[in-house]
């Protein structure tokens, strides 16, 4: 039910065909494996630090060049296009009905090469400006990252994805050039296209009018942190406490294995099915926005249950308790199953649209595993795999992170 | 869409399509927003999902979804002066029928034993608005700029009103008195889909067509609003009467208009507040068809409001017929785009049927390829209020 033809091409591109058929749209997305989390790298035996928010800042800077603006060259061929950065990833797409050939041809260029000028660096710091004060006004943004910041001491991913204003006035232009000379290679980077396509034409171009740099960075890995996490806790105007509980993953077995396993328990702990869940919202301790989000990198890895209210504490209890008893009664395989198969039909449902599609194939290729993998990882799953990730939501692997309202 | 009347007020619309891998489905109760019923109709929407006489709690609801592939949610829409519930579903192909069962038991058996837990789930949302500042900045520039009109209605309801309402008299008035469209998208057939209606949806014949929106408005004087809230940047949120009538030609003049203006990433405004002059990180219009409103935000320094201001007010006049073959395009493919989602098809045709307007989407298209001039479209927007969130 999920189809997708891959390709890894001579310029070191990894090229993803997802057929559509019968689809309007097409979407390409091209991606490469660099994202805010890697400001830290070597190069040429070099050691190079960089400020916070570099990835973004490039990704800005992308759709710029000495003659024509990016966006407008896209609109005027009927076509949508914009970017995205998160830890792992920078992905730049377009999407349209009309003259997908001549996108493509387009976004290859543009990530082709970098023009950059002190002007129009110092024009782009304002608006990053705008848009991190746009993030600091939302308090699940800030939440967040408060919950990474809680449960890592070193890892990158405890920044946020934009940096900050201080950080993001530090970047120049030489910083800018040599994280796209780093990063933007063949090997770093995945083209995925989808629609209704033909995938032999796509790896055709692509391989022929695709040029990226070569050689790169080597990035910086980081080791599982042990220590208690701490509690952050910060005020904004909301309504209502707004809370995060978050466990550490550890990162020794599989990305598919931490994105099923994960995503299963989370559901046996939060989803509307949850006997858990029921008694919290009995009790009045949860309500509606009670839920999960599972952040998972290649070194590192969060489960997040989350919700608004000012029963946090009880909640973390209940959460740590019911985990507990999990691991001393354990839990049916019969429900185990039924969930895993829900988490496929999700996946099924999800890939009906060509955005989520590529954008989760991109993030797969980033953190160095396959969609599919993922999906097949569902049938492989049993009471043991829950069991040993059940192990990791104990008291001392946890944080609880809050954004309550002034004054209160 | 195909559409088959089944009873006086309860239609049916079937996609019939080999695209999708999943069936869509989606059930709507039609009616008439105002202030008097807004809450208690919202509540109807928090007590389905609770329990029904098969699946008494919600947590036996869901594993019963997860049981038949299912996901399914029941929320409320405000579409110009209609408040809807909406009963919405995907499924694998092969649990359609149990899925439109289960749609039957929730809707027809509801057996309300959890009120005080759906009261809560409605007060967290209308409470949780001002948690999402840029949403809240436009609801309240609407809610002021509407306070004479049916629109100016919170589609959530309001919190001071839970506490009175009779919720089976709630569930009761929604039944009896909503105008009823049934939608499937995906292979389901329409003679399938009809047989699903008449097996697990036993609606009785009404009579109730819902009112045409009002559009024509003339403010005399701008509604300056200010309201004061720890933000690190003001939200700024413009509402404008375009007094073009939706269901004429004219509309889709404006809706290419809207594009050059600030409906896009090459659009005016976002080209001279953004790009020239890092005013800000967003700025957009949008159209607010059933009633003809222009909706202008913007997240901005409180400082830098009247320069915004400025440049809203010049963009009405540097937008020309240079650019619009782009912005048709633009348009023209969204509306082909909007084919390959589910969701965007029902919504397209739900926006038709409200306005008893027959397009579909490829006459849609057609109307905006035929645009030739934007020319004087905008000669009768008048601003109507100023909303700012500022610190």
């Amino acid at each position: 039910m999920i189809n997708i033809i891959s390709k890894k091409l001579e310029n070191g591109v990894t090229c993803y065909v997802l057929p559509k058929k019968g689809y309007n749209e097409k979407l390409a997305m091209l991606a490469f494996n660099y994202g805010s989390r890697d400001v830290s790298f070597s190069k040429d035996g070099r050691d190079i630090t960089q400020p916070w928010g570099i990835a973004h800042f490039l990704e800005h800077k992308m759709f710029e060049d000495e003659k024509i603006n990016f966006f407008d060259s896209f609109t005027k061929l009927g076509i949508d296009s914009n970017a995205y950065t998160n830890f792992t990833t920078t992905a730049y797409y377009f999407r349209g009905c009309e003259n997908f050939d001549r996108g493509l041809s387009l976004l290859f260029k543009m990530v082709g090469s970098l023009y950059l000028t002190d002007e129009n660096i110092k024009k782009e710091k304002g608006i990053i400006e705008q848009e991190i004060k746009m993030y600091e006004d939302d308090p699940y943004w800030e939440i967040y990252f408060n919950t990474l910041k809680g449960l890592y001491r070193n890892n990158p991913c405890r920044e946020s994805v934009a940096g900050s204003v201080e950080s993001v006035e530090e970047i120049t232009k030489d910083m800018l050039e040599e994280s796209y000379k780093s990063f933007y290679t063949g090997e770093n980077c995945t083209l995925i296209v989808a629609g209704d396509v033909e995938s032999k034409a796509v790896f055709e171009k692509t391989e022929k009018e695709l040029k990226l740099n070569s050689g790169g960075a080597k990035k910086v890995f980081y080791e599982d942190e042990e220590g208690t996490p701490e509690n952050i806790t910060a005020e904004k105007s909301v309504d209502k406490p707004i809370y995060n509980i978050g466990f550490r993953q550890n990162t020794d077995r599989s990305v598919a294995e931490r994105i099923c396993a994960g995503n299963v328990i989370m559901n046996i702990l939060t989803a509307k099915s949850s006997r858990l869940r029921e008694e919290l919202v009995k009790k009045q301790l949860a309500d509606t926005t009670f839920g999960f989000e599972n952040v998972i990198g290649n070194d590192f890895g969060a489960s997040v249950i989350k919700g608004e209210g000012k029963d946090y504490m009880k909640i973390a209890d209940s959460i740590t308790d019911q985990a507990e008893n999990y691991m001393t009664y354990g839990v049916s395989s019969e429900y185990v199953r039924r969930l895993a198969d829900m988490e496929k039909t999700k996946m099924i449902f999800d890939a009906q649209d060509i955005y989520s599609f590529a954008s989760t194939v991109a993030d797969c290729f980033c953190k160095n595993t396959e969609i599919l993998d993922i999906y097949n990882y569902y049938d492989k799953i049993d009471v043991d795999t829950i069991l040993r990730h059940m192990a990791e939501l104990v008291k001392d692997n946890m944080t609880i992170s809050v954004v309550c309202g002034k004054g209160a | 869409m195909k559409k088959t009347d089944l009873k006086e007020g309860i239609s049916i619309y079937t996609e019939e399509t080999d695209k999708f891998d999943i069936e869509t489905f989606c059930i709507l109760l039609r009616l008439p927003l105002t202030r008097e019923t807004a809450t208690s109709n919202a509540l109807v929407s928090k007590i389905l999902l609770k329990g029904c006489n098969k699946y008494i709690t919600e947590r036996e609801i869901a594993v019963r979804l997860e049981e038949i592939h299912t996901v399914m949610d029941c929320s409320i829409m405000k579409k110009g002066e209609e408040q809807i519930i909406q009963l919405y579903f995907r499924t694998e192909k092969e649990f359609s029928e149990e899925a439109f069962e289960l749609a039957g038991n929730i809707l027809f058996e509801p057996i309300f034993n959890n009120i005080e837990e759906a009261k809560r789930d409605l007060l967290s949302d209308i409470e949780g608005l001002v948690n999402n500042k840029r949403r809240y900045a436009v609801e309240r520039c609407i809610e002021n700029m509407c306070s004479n009109e049916d629109f100016g209605v919170s589609g959530d309801g309001y919190a001071e009103d839970i506490d009175s309402v009779d919720i089976k008299e709630a569930y009761e008035y929604v039944m009896d008195n909503s105008n009823v469209a049934v939608m499937s998208v995906g292979s389901t057939k329409s003679h399938d889909l009809e047989e699903y209606v008449r097996r697990y949806l036993p609606f009785a014949e009404r009579d109730n067509r819902p009112a045409d929106n009002s559009y024509l408005s003339s403010p005399v004087k701008v509604k300056e609003i200010e309201e004061k809230m720890d933000v690190s940047q003001g939200k700024l949120a413009m509402g404008l009467r375009l007094n073009i009538d939706p269901k004429s030609s004219e509309w889709y003049r404006a809706m290419v208009a809207n594009e050059l203006f600030g409906g896009s990433a090459n659009s005016e405004l976002f080209m001279e507040a953004r790009e020239k002059e890092s005013l800000c990180y967003y700025i957009s219009s949008k159209l607010l068809r059933f009633k003809s409103i222009m909706i202008i935000e913007a997240g901005i320094e409180g400082k830098n409001k009247e320069k915004v201001e400025e440049i809203v007010e010049n963009a009405f006049d540097n937008i020309s017929d240079e650019d619009i073959e782009t912005a048709k395009t633009s348009i023209v493919n969204s509306f082909n785009a909007a084919g390959d989602k589910a969701e965007r098809i029902m919504d397209y045709n739900l926006g038709q049927i409200i306005l008893d307007i027959p397009y579909d989407m490829a006459e849609g298209a057609e109307e905006i390829k035929k645009v030739r001039s934007i020319e004087g479209v905008f000669n009768s927007c008048v601003l109507d209020t100023v909303y700012m969130l500022r610190s």
